[in-house]
């Protein structure tokens, strides 16, 4: 029997500052996202995301390595009110490629870590990474917001979310 | 690309000192196991080894790692198995925190050439202070034509996974 299975995907046919997949099922072990995806604005900018609608100040923690050009960099952030996983320049027609594993989602004795890994060449600047982070809360994920430092997730932008089973 | 499960492991209340999945079928092309786990060591953090066949020098492995915010690269040569490959929280860190990794084997049942794998882990704790952030991308070589059929995760310091640690095994059939 088949264990990665689609559950929601959303393409923008406008710019939209928020995207959200809600009423995500508990019957999943992990969740996976793959997401291709711009901002509608040339500068450098990052991607983030919520779990269940939680912006605490506190609830995210986040950090990455990264390459810009070529400079490798590690840097992250505590206390925060969402997880940054991609940063991204936009230049014309530059979407990202980005891969999302968020495993054990519904389990009630864990906090919630993400881990991604993105990508994206505009020919003229690059950048590169991967990003660990943790909502320091147990309950299971039922909704995801992506949201960004700054401006929208642009026309055309496309986020998937799918489900692999344990059993 | 088909995606199948092939074995699923929580680790129980009493935890475990290392988690095998044996008996692995020939049947996929490639491999991906999907892990969270914590250790019992007493330390922030723990590192994870992973064994595929018994073979005392076969194993190499090259890294980019983020330790806090240091970024840096290590190579692990001829070792009995991966090791030192991605970090898991331990018993000083912060409750509830586990940590992500991810390996992928491609073509892991060939007779005829070595093995590789490609590893993804992230262990994101309370703080960036003590070793508590740590990420690590993988590049490893089994130096065997061995087909693979089992696999063996352990605490490379000799921790024990703790209860909820879990290990999925998928395996992908190409169309």
């Amino acid at each position: 029997m088949p264990a990665f299975e689609a559950i929601a995907s959303t393409t923008l046919g406008s710019a939209a500052a928020t995207i959200t997949f809600s009423s995500i099922p508990s019957t999943y072990e992990h969740l996976q996202l793959r997401i291709y995806s711009q901002l509608d604005n040339a500068a450098l900018r990052s991607m983030r995301l919520r779990f269940n609608n939680d912006s605490g100040a506190s609830s995210y923690r986040w950090h990455t390595l990264n390459g810009n050009n070529t400079t490798v960099t590690a840097s992250g952030s505590v206390a925060t009110s969402e997880i940054q996983f991609a940063s991204v320049n936009r230049n014309t027609q530059s979407y990202s490629g980005i891969l999302i594993d968020i495993f054990d989602y519904a389990s009630p004795n864990k906090n919630t870590t993400v881990k991604s890994i993105f990508g994206n060449d505009s020919n003229g600047v690059g950048y590169i990474g991967i990003n660990g982070g943790v909502w320091l809360n147990t309950s299971q994920v039922n909704r995801i917001d992506f949201i960004t430092s700054a401006n929208s997730y642009d026309t055309g932008s496309v986020i998937a979310l799918y489900g692999l089973k344990s059993s | 690309m088909a995606i199948t499960l092939i074995a699923h492991t929580e680790v129980g209340s009493g935890g475990a000192a290392d988690i095998t999945m044996s008996s692995i079928p020939s049947t996929y092309d490639d491999l991906l196991i999907l892990c969270s786990l914590r250790s019992n060591l007493v330390a922030q953090a723990e590192s994870a080894a992973l064994e595929l066949v018994t073979n005392a020098s076969a194993y190499s492995i090259t890294l980019i790692n983020a330790s806090g915010v240091t970024a840096e690269g290590a190579r692990l040569g001829s070792g009995p198995r991966f090791q030192d490959f991605a970090r898991m929280p331990a018993s000083l860190a912060a409750s509830n925190i586990f940590g992500s990794l991810s390996v992928l084997i491609p073509n892991y049942k060939n007779s005829i050439g070595n093995k590789q794998i490609i590893s993804e882990s992230v262990f994101s704790g309370n703080s960036s202070s003590s070793g508590q952030w740590h990420i690590q991308v993988g590049s490893g070589l089994m130096a065997t034509n061995t087909a693979v059929s089992s696999i063996k995760l352990t605490g490379y310091n000799s921790g024990n996974f703790e209860q909820y640690s879990t290990v999925s095994l998928y395996g992908i059939k190409k169309f």
